[in-house]
């Protein structure tokens, strides 16, 4: 009887129309508790001001550009400053969308680009909710760690990322349903998505490695065999047999080379309006990236600088992160993309690493997969702190403080 | 179904294709203008320069003052921030950028320094002109040879052989740790007897 109850209470929240209930519930409370936050931390009440209020730092460039893009891709004629910034920092796939709905809604104010951006990225960001929490039962089969990724997203830490003008949202959800897809085993749907995530940012073409090794990963599960009494040749032969494998489903050959197709037209794209087809890498000169390395920005901040700044500790607290849910649920193919992400972003600094590793899918996704098997006091404690965080990083996130972000 | 799989490796292999195609263009930055490459490629200007500019403002026959004031663009790299007075080259050395549209004019290189602590040589595109030993009122002077000068972006080098140290290294009274080489206040390369100051 009590098995028979379990059983319809989990049907019941399986069930698509219960999961976008929940989803869009949490969402709603998340941003009521943003703006309650806004009113308090600014004494202004206004729901456009907060609105508006929300966008900082980078949501600027993004204003400039969707503008110039509406204007009849005069863009495509602007020319840098003499700082050295230039509109190609950016990919294009998420401006261009905010243009196209700013052309049709926006009635050429530029507020409302803003808004309509905002707009635009909640339908990406619970469309982005609802296939992780799919992907979360198809990988995990937990519903408890399932709802508890949809609620680290909306209530969690950095979540304002995905309601405001800069393009988490859309890499999250193309991001989500590039995985959804490789582990439902549709590649041309996998590719399709992949091809506008590597349009989004340059770090969506890392995706080809997290096809490469959950490949590999299923291989060694399904297929291989190992002959200790001739290893070298035994691996060659797996090596062989896994490429001709693979290499025998044209679904997910044609799949992943759509992939990096996002990104080779944006190349090809520069290459003819500039004669330098990775002017978005050149770029990051203006912005004064440097390439330590992670190993010697992690030294400099935590034996030079002692004491860290908060960043500097959010990162070390990431990696551990990464490596313990590496090795306690050992889905490699997650793991990759994760230290891909962390490596790309820590190397030059640990400016904006938090919001990646929120927004790269893969950290929260795990996380999410622990803290499911966590005691429910142990639970308890830990969402309660991540939710004042949260409170506290919106406040210093409207203050355009840069040491939290 | 045959087929279906026969058109998904041949729009694969296009796709391979091509990609190999854009990344072997996009290598290649030669089409890149010439004040793109100074800046992004090259690395070699403090500040990005339009070609516009470069041809226009930062050419030939004009008057580059280093101050505060004016605060030249064509700056390459090894040099401070322009000061009021002139701007240090902090280091070993430093380059300027000048476009020149007709290299077989005569030209000549004039240099105004404020203030030098080491021995200094000028280069032309790598090519020593002379030692940078101011006169009386400061100023540097020498007839370019011929056949140094190119069409396009030229680089004048001012560089010392000896190790530069900081300021305070050398001297324990000062308050400067920058390691100072020499304050140049102008320069300018001119095929004409007069020139208009940027």
């Amino acid at each position: 009887m009590e098995g028979l109850r379990k059983k319809k209470i989990y049907d019941r929240l399986t069930k698509p129309s219960s999961v976008i209930i929940v989803l869009i519930a949490l969402f709603v409370i998340s941003r009521i508790s943003m703006y309650l936050v806004f009113s308090r931390s600014t004494g202004d009440s206004s729901v456009r001001n907060f609105l508006l209020a929300m966008n900082r730092w980078d949501t600027g460039w993004y204003q400039w550009y969707v503008t110039y893009i509406g204007k009849d891709l005069e863009i495509l004629h602007a020319t840098p400053t003499y700082n050295g910034q230039a509109w190609w920092a950016f990919f294009p796939l998420f401006p261009s969308i905010v243009a196209f709905f700013w052309k049709i809604f926006g009635n050429n104010d530029q507020n409302n680009i803003l808004l309509i951006g905002e707009a635009v990225n909640t339908v990406f960001f619970l469309v982005a909710e609802y296939f992780g929490f799919k992907y979360m039962m198809v990988t995990r089969k937990s519903l408890f760690a399932a709802y508890s990724y949809v609620a680290f997203m909306s209530l969690g830490l950095y979540s304002f990322y995905f309601s405001i003008l800069y393009t988490e949202a859309l890499f999250l959800m193309l991001l989500t349903l590039c995985f959804y897809f490789l582990k439902t085993k549709r590649y041309i749907a996998m590719g399709i998505a992949g091809a506008f995530l590597s349009a989004t940012r340059n770090a969506g073409i890392m995706f080809v490695f997290v096809i490469l090794v959950e490949l590999v990963e299923e291989y060694i599960r399904e297929t291989a065999s190992f002959d200790r009494k001739s290893p070298v040749k035994s691996i060659f032969l797996n090596i062989k047999d896994f490429v001709v494998t693979n290499i025998k489903k044209p679904e997910l050959i044609f799949g992943t080379c759509l992939v990096p197709l996002g990104f080779f037209s944006f190349m090809a794209l520069l290459s003819k309006i500039t004669g330098d087809g990775l002017a978005f890498l050149h770029v990051q000169r203006a912005w004064g990236k440097n390439s330590n390395g992670l190993i010697r920005n992690l030294k400099y901040a935590f034996y030079n600088e002692f004491p860290p700044d908060f960043l500097s500790i959010a990162t070390l607290l990431i990696i551990i992160l990464i490596v313990i849910t590496c090795i306690n649920q050992k889905r490699f193919y997650e793991t990759i993309f994760s230290v891909i992400i962390l490596l790309a972003s820590a190397s030059s600094s640990f400016y904006s690493v938090p919001r990646y590793a929120i927004g790269c899918f893969t950290v929260v996704v795990a996380f999410s997969d622990e803290f499911s098997k966590f005691k429910p006091l142990t639970r308890a404690f830990l969402g309660a702190m991540i939710l004042v965080m949260e409170l506290i990083l919106t406040k210093y996130w409207i203050l355009v403080d840069p040491n939290l972000v | 179904m045959k087929a279906k799989s026969v058109i998904l490796y041949i729009l694969s292999g296009i796709l391979f294709i091509g990609y190999l195609v854009v990344m072997g263009i996009s290598l290649d930055t030669s089409r890149a203008t010439d004040a793109y490459r100074l800046y992004y490629v090259d690395k070699q200007v403090k500040y990005y320069l339009s070609q516009k500019d470069l041809e226009k403002k930062f050419c030939a026959d004009r008057k580059f003052v280093f101050t505060s004031d004016y605060n030249p663009l064509n700056l390459g790299n090894g040099w401070g921030d322009p000061e009021p007075d002139a701007t240090w080259i902090l280091g070993k050395s430093g380059d300027v950028f000048v476009y020149v549209t007709h290299p077989e004019r005569d030209y000549r290189i004039k240099l105004e320094v404020a203030q030098t602590l080491y021995e200094n040589d000028l280069y032309i595109n790598d090519v020593l002109i002379g030692k940078v030993e101011p006169d009386g009122q400061g100023f540097v002077e020498y007839n370019v040879p011929e056949g140094i000068l190119t069409e396009g972006v030229n680089k004048i080098t001012i560089s010392t052989q000896s190790d530069v140290y900081a300021l305070n290294y050398i001297n324990p009274d000062a308050t400067d740790n920058r390691p100072l080489n020499i304050y140049v206040r102008s320069l300018n390369l001119s095929s004409a007897p007069e020139w208009s100051d940027i």
